[in-house]
């Protein structure tokens, strides 16, 4: 089959059922981009913010985690974007509310919220392609001439900068706004349109089906996008699983599946090990388990750390942080057997890790086991004496005699 | 206007925090009946005010009473500020002090492990069921014809010169009190506005100074009424 064929019928397909929006050529149709200079302003605007991000720190460095998007990604696309010239980046983003979204140059963003709560390859799969189809299908562009049309932009472009920004950081500053107004505030609440929205999911099966995965994945990768209501009702960094509705974004994507293994032939596709996509993405179970810590989501954080430790089980701060998330959800204990096994567990796997000594020795103080207590804390004292806190456990261990 | 434009720059960042909870009908983030169940002796921490004030202990003391006061009279138990603070001191005694003693500047690696084991340890010294946390915040809400209303009261703006009514954006100030679990989990957050941080010279708005603050009694106590009405 021809390499674009499916992407194009799809796009096809949707153009011909779409009365409104902007009509813009995919990516893979044309032959370069950006194609004008409105969409190189667009650009340039969406490169600012990126750089913003980056500044700001938000944005981690996870080469190893890049490399393995890239590499799915690659799997899906194929050479289709080849003659673009244009280099597809996937940035990871610290911050525990599942989203993704696309720069209009191609580069994706991904929470690591998001990237944690997927199952396998394949159902984080269809997230990437999701995206990979906004940007292919110049969604953000698109959506700038609509609101143009309308008469609720004019010419400024800083409405982009702002969605992404209330995407990724939450923050709602109006200072950031420019000339967007009133479109941000719409943008902000709904994101793209209903049809671009259907268009990149229908697509995104598309993705899916080139590179061999199964398309009945998409489903419970939306389906946990539900997890967001864990977080405030008004966060902006829901964005992603709100526009449109998720349960209508879901119905949507079971008839496409449906429609897809009727008309297009497609046949069930691989799910792989859930194991390679927890070796792909680790340092992110990692960082989002100490966000989750942060967010007292401590389920979530079990459910990371378990995810890690099935293919690093030699690592002992994810034995820790495990630790951790059972000593923080019962800080008083009584009961601290989970917490102390865990702690246990990663001294095992490092005897040196000063930290495990401390929590256990905390909470063995809590229980009254004084010798015990006394035991951990001058392990403690050994591997960490110059400790900011090795003073306070001094005092502990005298009231401990 | 030097003196304005200092003020809202520092201030500016937290207007977003403070706004988001500032309107909560619902002061109570448990059912009210699980936090008379669960709550029945409180540990104030040491009173905490936005970055913008220097809070003299005068104030705080104040406030701390009158909160403690209310409390009381609704039957809690109330462990004062003065018990953490304490530990505070005799932990920075061990840490050796959390300034440098050579810069004086702060060791915040140090201040942090404090901070930390601080709450431990009042949690593991004292039995009781919540700490409950006094905050002085800053907001910024509308003026209509020299009259404010923000966090369940309505204050005119005090004014020199010209009579003439204006309306604008204003800062003003309220009292926060919130209530948390041993896990941090907030039980009670409720706002009670303390007054203006502006007035009106003639028809520029200024900021205040800081010593002309929250001198008045009586908004003290009306504000620590609204904080704590649910109760």
């Amino acid at each position: 089959m021809n390499k674009h064929f499916v992407l194009i019928a799809l796009s096809t397909l949707f153009f011909a059922s779409s009365a409104q929006g902007a009509k813009l050529d995919p990516a893979y149709e044309i032959e370069a981009l950006p194609e004008n200079e409105e969409e190189t302003a667009l650009w340039e605007r969406a490169h600012g913010h990126e750089n913003r991000l980056r500044e700001a720190g938000t944005i981690l460095d996870m080469p190893q985690v890049e490399q393995y998007v890239a590499g799915l990604a690659d799997r899906m696309l194929g050479d289709s974007l080849d003659h673009l010239g244009v280099e597809l980046k996937f940035v990871i983003v610290e911050e525990p509310v599942l989203s993704a979204w696309a720069y209009p140059y191609g580069t994706i963003g991904l929470h690591t919220g998001l990237l944690v709560r997927m199952d396998n390859e394949a159902q984080f799969a269809a997230i990437l392609a999701h995206e990979l189809s906004h940007f292919m299908q110049r969604h953000t562009y698109a959506e700038m001439l609509d609101a143009e049309k309308q008469g609720k932009i004019g010419k400024g472009l800083g409405f982009l900068a702002s969605l992404a920004l209330a995407k990724e950081t939450g923050s709602w500053n109006k200072g950031v706004m420019d000339a967007a107004g009133e479109f941000w505030e719409n943008l902000s609440t709904s994101g793209y349109s209903k049809d671009n929205e259907y268009v990149a999911d229908e697509e995104g099966l598309a993705l899916m089906a080139r590179a061999g995965y199964s398309i009945d994945e998409a489903i419970p990768a939306f389906e946990a996008l539900a997890e967001n209501a864990a977080y405030g009702a008004a966060d902006p960094r829901k964005m992603w699983s709100s526009h449109p509705r998720l349960e209508d974004r879901i119905e949507n994507l079971e008839k496409d599946i449906r429609k897809a293994k009727r008309e297009k032939g497609y046949v069930a596709g691989e799910v792989p090990e859930p194991e390679i996509y927890y070796r792909g993405i680790g340092p992110a179970l990692m960082v989002n388990a100490k966000l989750d810590l942060k967010e007292r989501q401590f389920g979530r954080m079990r459910d990371a750390l378990t995810r890690y430790l099935a293919v690093h089980d030699e690592d002992a701060e994810a034995h820790f942080l495990l630790g951790e998330s059972f000593r923080n959800e019962r800080p008083l204990g009584p009961d601290f057997a989970q917490a102390q096994a865990a702690y246990r567990a990663a001294l095992e796997r490092d005897p040196a890790y000063a930290p495990a000594y401390e929590e256990l020795g905390m909470t063995l103080r809590i229980q009254r086991h004084d010798e015990q207590a006394t035991a951990a804390f001058e392990n403690y004292l050994e591997v960490a004496s110059d400790a900011p806190d090795a003073g306070i456990i001094r005092g502990y261990l005298e009231g401990l005699k | 206007m030097k003196r304005w434009r200092i003020f809202c720059t520092g201030m500016g960042v937290l207007l977003a925090s403070t706004l988001a909870m500032a309107d909560s009908d619902d002061a109570f983030l448990i059912e009210k009946k699980q936090f008379k169940k669960q709550v029945n002796t409180l540990a104030l921490t040491p009173v905490d005010a936005d970055g913008y004030f220097d809070m003299s202990p005068e104030v705080a003391a104040k406030l701390e009473a009158e909160v403690t006061r209310r409390l009381e009279k609704r039957g809690y138990t109330v462990i004062p500020s003065s018990v953490l603070a304490g530990i505070r001191r005799t932990m920075e005694q061990q840490v050796g002090g959390i300034t440098d003693g050579e810069t004086g500047e702060i060791d915040f690696a140090k201040a942090q492990a404090v901070r930390t084991h601080a709450f431990r340890e009042l949690w593991y010294q004292r039995d009781f069921d919540a700490l409950a946390n006094i905050r002085v915040s800053i907001s910024h809400v509308p003026m209509e014809d020299d009259e404010v209303e923000w966090d369940g009261t309505k204050q005119d703006i005090p004014h020199e010169g010209r009579r003439k009514k204006y309306s604008a954006q204003v800062y003003v100030s309220s009292v926060a009190v919130g209530i948390y679990d041993a896990t941090l989990k907030p039980l009670y957050l409720r706002y009670g506005g303390l007054e203006p941080l502006m007035f009106r010279g003639g028809e520029q708005l200024e900021a205040l100074d800081q010593e002309r603050l929250f001198q008045d009694e009586k908004k003290i106590r009306e504000a620590v009424e609204i904080a704590l009405n649910p109760f």
